[in-house]
């Protein structure tokens, strides 16, 4: 089967693994207790009021009824009013994943910058002392709670030395790049680790492989052979692992959120289940569902370009 | 108490704020635990103001809070960031006084009363306009008032009939029989004036683009991130507000919050971590103020178990807590031990109210007058992630134990937690409730009245005939020495009776640069940000 057909199959399977995907929150979110408008009225919540907000909401309309209303406005592209914050959903969601989105791609870009130099070396220099220490860095790394870097980062860069902003999200292309800074740095340093490793030891697999050796013996020089050939077929099976590592990122970015006070998905979605706004969360449920789908599709893709023995069955 | 206290503290049923500051805890508090708080707070460093100018007037006022608004329309208004957004774009006729304990003119100048004590006529200060520049007339107030008497607010006119406008600086208020709570009623947010008939716009199109008499309007609104106000050029109150903008960033992480004060990008902060109090005092460039608050913490006990319905189990409670612990290790020293259901801080607060203090010995007294004599098991509800509140558990549970009562500790969500409370499915759980306006009726009526307050007592269906008539006559008294001493008996009663467990009254915090000047926040919490200027 050809790449183009494979897609389009992939893209087709995206349709009913949604619906599964809404469907479940749908059901999920309408079992368990508590309800919108008992929380949004707190001292106010008679059972007069409560009732005029249920009716307003739709919510005392049956289950399947909402399901269904919910997917005719899915389709539509829109995933009706917060009830929250008498809004479009779709706006307020679309404005917080653009936060996330940036920090997720800011965030393996400084993974991939970190991890490929270290791993270069680490393999290169395998089993002396640049080695040893690049491979203690995962070890130290993984150990490290994202929260307490976090926390380290502020108060170096942003307290200390002003260097950063400590939280927050500024306007502008180079008020995201300065203020997502150290919260992409914090993701990158949760990545980098897994990252270095494999990629090492694929590394040292490729530059120990009869064609690095066949180009060598062409005369090729060392910094090419390493570029053309080793690097490129050891970055195939690390890509697959950075592809894993963003669509866990879709759905792992809270912390970082929360402590940078970014108004991202992750802090979105935790307040939209506290107050039962369930538009919000089926909107953002549909579009995480979509996106890890996505990306593992954009994974398997950028990998069949990178090793040509790939083939779509 | 300590921030999270603030954040989560806060009530499941009595309160709107409840909801939004413990959402923040559930979510947030568990990415950083309280102990960073300490952490961070100790490593010293310098602050870099945001404002340097030298000015003292003009700047933008960066705030921090912990959530966002959910609402800028007064009348739909109930959280609390809701509601002190909402009153710095549109005013009251009167306003609760800087002591919290009564209510002064503001839009109006003044009022007179009828003889039967039924029309309440008011006077409208000549030299009002909007922020669009067209005067304040009697129309806008009756538009106002009767829009809110549709709005989930529309309980505190419950008593209004009809209103007049003989002329255009006069508004007539009738009610169906005298009524104490007026001027305090008329002081609720939701009955702050906006433009008669929003200027012939839809609710939706008029609130894009608010128009009120406020210091402030509205400049823009990015929802779950910033809401940010700019000066109204046509503001009654001569040279004020002194302040260009003011930029509401919504930051529910109180260690965040503190971060972004000592890195410079916050001028105001709400709700600094208790724990961090201290050091934030002794650091250089920031200051902390402890605003005396109308806040009052307590437990609530669902009566529809047997065992609370027994008066002698609940007294036995009351004796069983030790409020000075929770006060010192959860609060950090920063809050005041309380007994009685009207904190220091409301109108009408009664000194000496009997206080049903720790007593160890009492408590087994009064357990052993009661039908379970040999104590029982029960369970205290919290939400998840909720620090303070758990540790306030902890404290109780150990307090139950020395007379007999096994209590378990059960963590939920906070939305599961309300639906329990409104079914009446949990035993014990902690509770807030605050005063918006300078009069105790907002909160008497569903703190401790059956089917009169429309939350049951406060989910704790205690059902007291005598109480509920004292609740009534308080309402139908005009005379603020009668109804002095009908609060005094409601707070004696409540006192005897126990429906809740009061354990604390405790300050909002706020944290600031050196820079700010003029922050001042009554008990009821609506700071008027006209007075701050920036230097």
């Amino acid at each position: 089967m050809g790449r183009g057909i494979y897609i389009i199959r992939r893209l087709l399977l995206v349709i009913p693994t949604a619906i599964g995907v809404t469907l479940v929150t749908f059901i999920m979110i309408h079992l368990i207790p508590g309800n919108p408008a008992v929380t949004m009225l707190g001292i106010r919540a008679t059972p007069h009021n409560v009732a005029l907000l249920d009716h307003q909401w739709g919510l005392d309309k049956p289950l399947w009824q909402q399901y269904w209303l919910f997917l005719i406005r899915v389709v539509r592209g829109n995933f009706g009013e917060s009830l929250f914050y008498s809004a479009p959903a779709t706006g307020i969601i679309l404005s917080a994943s653009a936060v996330t989105v940036w920090l997720i791609v800011y965030a393996s870009v400084i993974s991939v910058a970190i991890a490929v130099p270290l791993a270069v070396v680490a393999a290169l220099r395998r089993d002396r002392f640049a080695d040893h220490v690049v491979r203690a860095i995962p070890l130290v790394g993984m150990g490290m709670p994202s929260a307490w870097v976090a926390i380290m980062l502020i108060l170096g860069l942003g307290i200390k030395l002003h260097v950063f902003p400590v939280g927050g999200l500024d306007p502008g292309i180079f008020g995201h790049i300065s203020s997502l800074f150290l919260p992409s740095l914090t993701l990158a340093l949760g990545i980098a680790p897994v990252l270095i490793r494999s990629l090492r030891s694929s590394l040292i697999d490729a530059i120990d492989a009869e064609y690095v050796t066949t180009a060598r013996s062409k005369g090729i020089r060392e910094y090419r052979v390493l570029v053309r050939h080793a690097i490129r077929n050891a970055i195939v099976s690390s890509m697959n692992i950075l592809g894993l590592q963003i669509a866990w990122l879709i759905s792992g970015t809270l912390v970082v959120e929360t402590i940078f006070a970014l108004p991202g998905v992750g802090a979105l979605m935790v307040n939209s289940i506290y107050r039962r706004d369930f538009p919000v969360v089926q909107g953002i449920t549909f579009l995480l569902a979509i996106a890890v789908i996505l990306v593992n599709l954009a994974t398997d893709i950028v990998h069949s370009f990178l090793d040509p023995r790939v083939r779509f069955e | 108490m300590t921030d999270s206290a603030r954040e989560t503290g806060l009530p499941p049923a009595l309160s709107r704020r409840s909801f939004l500051r413990r959402t923040a805890a559930g979510g947030f508090a568990l990415s950083t635990a309280g102990s960073l708080a300490s952490v961070l707070a100790a490593c010293s460093g310098s602050t870099s103001p945001s404002s340097s100018s030298g000015k003292h007037t003009g700047g933008d006022l960066v705030f921090a809070r912990i959530a966002d608004p959910q609402t800028i329309d007064p009348s739909a208004a109930i959280d609390t960031e809701s509601i002190w957004t909402c009153l710095l774009m549109y005013e009251c006729l009167y306003t609760v006084t800087s002591n919290g304990h009564g209510t002064k003119p503001w839009l109006a100048t003044g009022y007179e009363l009828s003889s039967d004590q039924r029309t309440w006529t008011f006077h409208l200060r000549p030299d009002i306009n909007f922020s669009d520049g067209s005067p304040l007339t009697s129309q806008d107030v009756k538009f106002t008032l009767e829009r809110s008497m549709k709005g989930p607010n529309a309980y505190i006119l419950s008593a209004v009939d009809g209103i007049d406008t003989p002329a255009a600086d006069t508004v007539v208020v009738h009610t169906t029989h005298p009524w104490g709570p007026l001027l305090g009623d008329i002081s609720m947010y939701s009955n702050a004036v906006l433009p008669n008939n929003l200027r012939g716009e839809k609710d939706a199109a008029f609130f894009q683009n608010p128009i009120g008499t406020g210091p402030f309007t509205l400049k823009s609104w990015t929802k779950g991130q910033s809401l940010v106000l700019t000066k109204n050029p046509h503001y009654w109150q001569p040279g004020k507000p002194h302040l260009d903008t003011v930029t509401f960033m919504t930051v529910p992480d109180s260690n965040t919050r503190v971060l972004q004060l000592r890195g410079g990008q916050a001028d105001i902060i709400e709700a600094p971590p208790f724990s961090s109090v201290s050091n934030l005092q002794a650091t250089s460039g920031i200051k902390v103020d402890l605003f005396p608050s109308t806040a009052v913490f307590f437990v609530q006990m669902n009566e529809k178990r047997p065992q609370f319905a027994d008066m002698h189990v609940r007294r036995a409670i009351s004796y069983a807590i030790d409020r000075n612990s929770i006060v010192k290790d959860v609060l950090f020293g920063h809050g005041q031990p309380g007994a009685s259901i009207f904190s220091p801080a409301w109108p009408f607060y009664d000194a000496s109210t009997p206080k049903l203090w720790y007593d160890p010995a009492t408590a087994k007294q009064e357990l052993a007058m009661s039908s379970y004599p040999k104590g029982f098991t029960t369970t205290y509800a919290v939400v998840a992630g909720d620090t303070v509140n758990g540790s306030i558990a902890q404290i109780i549970q150990a307090n139950l134990k020395a007379i007999g009562i096994t209590m378990n500790i059960q963590s939920y969500d906070p939305s599961t937690l309300n639906d329990l409370q409104v079914k009446a499915d949990y035993d014990m759980t902690p509770a807030e409730a605050t005063l918006d306006i300078g009069d105790p009726d907002e909160d008497v009526p569903a703190m401790i009245t059956l089917k009169y307050g429309g939350i049951d007592s406060s989910y704790t269906w205690y059902n007291n005939a005598e109480m509920l008539k004292l609740t009534k006559d308080a309402e139908l008294t005009v005379s603020p020495t009668a109804r002095n001493s009908i609060y005094a008996k409601i707070q004696d009663m409540a006192a005897e009776q126990c429906p809740l467990v009061v354990l604390y009254y405790a300050p909002y915090a706020y944290a600031q640069q050196q820079t700010v000047n003029g922050f001042f926040v009554p008990p009821t919490g609506n700071y008027h940000l006209e007075d701050v200027t920036l230097s």
